[in-house]
């Protein structure tokens, strides 16, 4: 699936987090008593940020469903190669939470919506290694003939 | 004395991509615009090296994968930047074979 710019995920089993969830694109830690937090927008490579904490949830479908409608936010308003950490910033993390929790703008249908729809279109790009996309796909170089040796 | 090399046929190039070719020692990046206009140029960029056939090709326009350099293909002159970068002159035949045209060697 096409996005403005990498994503990063992460998911970490109780509050340890040992897989770092809270400085990925988008992280979930579940916290216990079947709760899950929600970050986004973190980041822990040459530019370091920590998450913002988008919600709470009670289940891991609402986990899936938040955060996949926070990732098609992103995919439809995020400039050319932004990541998150600098997209959650720009638009701030109330209007994002307001628009993809709260449904402040009565948008959350037609993100979900959308999102299913592109993940049903995703192919895994793999298959391309057997039946090439295009002619010379994998091709580094394409030998030309001398026309003088002709 | 200029020489000249045959591509194949254009088809080979998918629309708004380039590949590189090997003519005779010389390397050439040729492109096919999505408008399917054919551009020569060298392979790699003045700046740090970066394979140019692998770059993003937009309205007669090349942008370098790695550090996002953006080349005129007709003139091979840099967009905001004194770097510029060589251009050769390919024929298509109405078969669409393609015939690049180098310099003398």
């Amino acid at each position: 699936m096409d996005s403005p710019g990498k994503l990063k995920l992460a998911t970490a089993g109780c509050p340890r987090n040992c897989s770092e969830a809270l400085v990925k694109d988008v992280g979930a830690v579940a916290v216990g008593e079947g709760k899950w937090e929600i970050y986004v927008g973190g980041a822990a490579g040459s530019h370091i940020r920590k998450g913002d904490l988008l919600t709470v949830v009670d289940s891991h479908d609402e986990v899936l469903k938040v955060s996949g409608r926070f990732i098609q936010y992103y995919r439809e308003n995020a400039k050319y190669k932004e990541r998150t950490y600098t997209f959650v910033e720009r638009v701030g993390i109330a209007k994002i939470k307001a628009i993809v929790v709260d449904d402040s703008e009565g948008l959350c249908a037609a993100l979900d919506k959308a999102l299913d729809e592109s993940a049903a279109a995703t192919r895994d790009v793999w298959l391309e290694r057997d039946t090439p996309k295009t002619e010379n796909q994998f091709r580094t170089e394409i030998f030309a003939t001398d026309e003088a040796a002709q | 004395m200029s020489r000249k090399y045959k591509l194949g046929l254009a088809s080979q190039i998918p629309a708004g991509e380039g590949r590189t070719f090997k003519a005779g020692e010389t390397e050439v990046a040729v492109f096919r615009t999505r408008n399917d206009e054919i551009f020569a140029t060298q392979t790699k960029c003045p700046h740090k090296g970066g394979p140019l056939a692998d770059g993003l090709v937009g309205n007669k326009h090349l942008i370098c994968p790695l550090h996002e350099l953006r080349f005129d293909l007709t003139t091979g002159q840099a967009i905001g930047s004194d770097a510029c970068i060589t251009v050769y002159s390919v024929v298509r035949e109405a078969t669409g074979e393609l015939t690049v045209e180098l310099p003398g060697d």
